[in-house]
């Protein structure tokens, strides 16, 4: 569980987050929408602890994970893709402690996952674009925590990559985990997500996103006013018709099913609570 | 070849002072080599030579009050160089100016200020002691305090390491979660730079200080691919350059300070010249 009671953030006369109070139960994915300068990525920052919140406070029952909307690891480090995804470890190794033999092979699984355990021993450098999403996809595997945090983890990346994504956000929820991403494809939050908060500046919105999303979203101004922004598939994800195939043929029914089953339930207005965790 | 040999150990073995540079300038590229290559890599070659700079008037001050007495000086350019690190370090935070300009600016402040001192109450002699050293008149207690020094740094090197890289390489992952603060990463390395700093003007002066610092680093930066293989390669161009500057400064007669530091440089440019094009390949990736 991750949430905020009454959070605000200014940056200096700007106010970028006023009042936002909402929780985000374990063993749901829960999205955050709204247009570009709605406070999305502050609402992230803020529950990471990476934001000092001008008023309200941040609550969370556990180890977070955020990963943030542009890589923001130095490219040129030297440093190799298998310690990179291995610096996944800190919050359980910290300075000192010692990288046990599961830790390696944890690192190893992960990175055979997003299909770069042949870069392994690649320096950082010689990754492109894409593939640095998956690197830093692979160090959220290591990293573990019960909450994971997402700002658009699905922004210029290739149909694969995304598919990798989302298999992931489904076995995670299915663990129980607490997961919030930023999305822009609102098709994609209404086919895959079961809880969702809508971003003006404040929070406009809340619940299933059949319920808050069929007008589509706010304008940035937070006036009220009936502007449709008409984002959805703006900002990525445009390659959804692709997806929504593949994964009504080929994925394992184990995700793929219960995530129909979870979207398309009409009326589901408060979000399941209280998952195995 | 033993005539060579007697070329290279003969002044070291002759002369006392000799035997008191080497040892100095040698515990200077254990502590100071670790210190550049992180500089390097997090972007902050520049604030180096800043805080060398800064430390002057602190010095200055300790040396019109203790005279040219060890504790004084470099106690002094310690308070000087984490006063300047401090100032800089809110101004960038506060106001819209970025690391370096604030460095500049607070820098530029204490090197003039370090100068009007000098020459209002010192005289030119203890000017030139000051920007230039001499590791020639560097005396045991001074020994003392660089080896400290860099025991001292190899010892938090060892104890910070993982948490430095990370937060050299990759800030914003080390700062989310609400864990304890990470903050102690770069003041401690501050503090660190600014300690090797004021044992290298013993021996260097202000104004090389940091030759021995940066120039072994970015030697390993091009000719290392890894982080301990950058490490090894700058502790080893910072311990050739120094035995070689000594022995050049010897024979020529010149200033040792400089002939360190320019040996190094030669490495620098040979390693410059040995490998090129490799800034082309390292391409960022366009997202």
């Amino acid at each position: 569980m991750i949430g905020c009671h009454d959070l605000s953030v200014h940056f200096g006369p700007n106010t970028a987050l006023e009042g936002v109070s909402a929780t985000f139960a374990p063993g749901v994915l829960s999205a955050v929408v709204g247009p570009n300068g709605g406070g999305k990525t502050t609402l992230l920052r803020a529950l990471a602890g990476l934001q000092k919140a001008s008023k309200g406070k941040v609550v969370c029952d556990g180890p977070v994970a955020y990963l943030s909307q542009r890589p923001e690891t130095d490219h040129r480090f030297p440093m190799c893709v298998e310690e990179y995804v291995l610096t996944g470890t800190w919050r359980r190794t910290g300075d000192a402690r010692r990288l046990g033999r599961n830790e390696f092979d944890r690192a190893h699984d992960a990175l055979c996952r997003v299909g770069l355990a042949d870069k392994r021993a690649q320096p950082l450098e010689v990754l492109s674009g894409g593939q640095w999403q998956r690197a830093r996809f692979a160090r959220l595997i290591v990293e573990d925590a019960p909450i994971v945090l997402l700002d658009e983890p699905l922004t210029g990346i290739d149909v694969p990559s995304a598919e990798l994504l989302l298999a992931l956000l489904d076995q995670w929820r299915n663990e129980g985990r607490t997961v919030v991403t930023v999305l822009h494809d609102l098709p994609l939050v209404l086919e895959r997500l079961s809880y969702v908060a809508v971003m003006a500046g404040r929070l406009v919105a809340s619940g299933a996103p059949a319920e808050c999303l069929h007008r589509g979203l706010p304008s940035a101004d937070s006036t009220g006013g009936a502007t449709y922004a008409g984002l959805s598939g703006a900002g990525g994800y445009t390659t959804r018709a692709t997806i929504a195939t593949s994964v009504a043929g080929a994925a394992p029914a184990s995700f793929g099913g219960s995530a129909r089953d979870g979207a398309h339930l009409p009326g589901s207005v408060a979000p399941p609570r209280g998952g195995p965790r | 070849m033993s005539m060579v040999w007697d070329l290279i150990v003969g002044p070291f073995s002759e002369f006392d002072f000799m035997r008191h540079a080497l040892v100095g300038s040698l515990a200077l590229s254990i502590g100071c080599t670790p210190v550049g290559v992180f500089l390097l890599l997090r972007r902050m070659s520049l604030m180096g030579d800043s805080l060398s700079h800064a430390v002057l008037p602190g010095a200055a001050i300790g040396y019109l009050i203790g005279g040219l007495s060890l504790p004084w000086m470099a106690g002094g350019g310690m308070v000087a160089g984490l006063l300047v690190a401090l100032l800089a370090g809110l101004s960038s935070r506060r106001t819209r100016l970025d690391e370096g300009a604030s460095f500049a600016g607070f820098y530029l402040l204490a090197l003039a200020g370090g100068v009007v001192i000098v020459s209002k109450w010192g005289n030119s002699v203890d000017l030139m002691h000051l920007l230039f050293g001499s590791v020639l008149a560097v005396d045991d207690p001074s020994l003392i305090l660089v080896a400290a020094i860099a025991t001292v740094t190899l010892l938090w090197f060892g104890w910070h390491y993982r948490g430095l890289v990370l937060d050299s390489a990759d800030p914003t992952f080390l700062g989310h979660g609400h864990g304890k603060s990470v903050m102690r990463y770069h003041l401690g390395f501050t503090v660190l730079t600014v300690m090797n700093l004021v044992a290298g003007f013993q021996a260097m002066g202000t104004l090389m200080a940091v030759g021995l610092m940066m120039l072994p680093a970015a030697t390993a930066r091009l000719v290392a691919r890894t982080l301990p293989g950058m490490l090894l390669v700058a502790w080893l161009v910072a311990s050739a350059s120094s035995v070689i500057g000594l022995l050049i400064s010897y024979y020529l007669a010149c200033p040792s300070g400089p002939a360190i530091v320019l040996t190094a440089g030669i490495a620098y440019l040979g390693a410059l010249l040995a490998t090129p094009g490799q800034a082309n390949t390292a391409k960022t990736p366009a997202l």
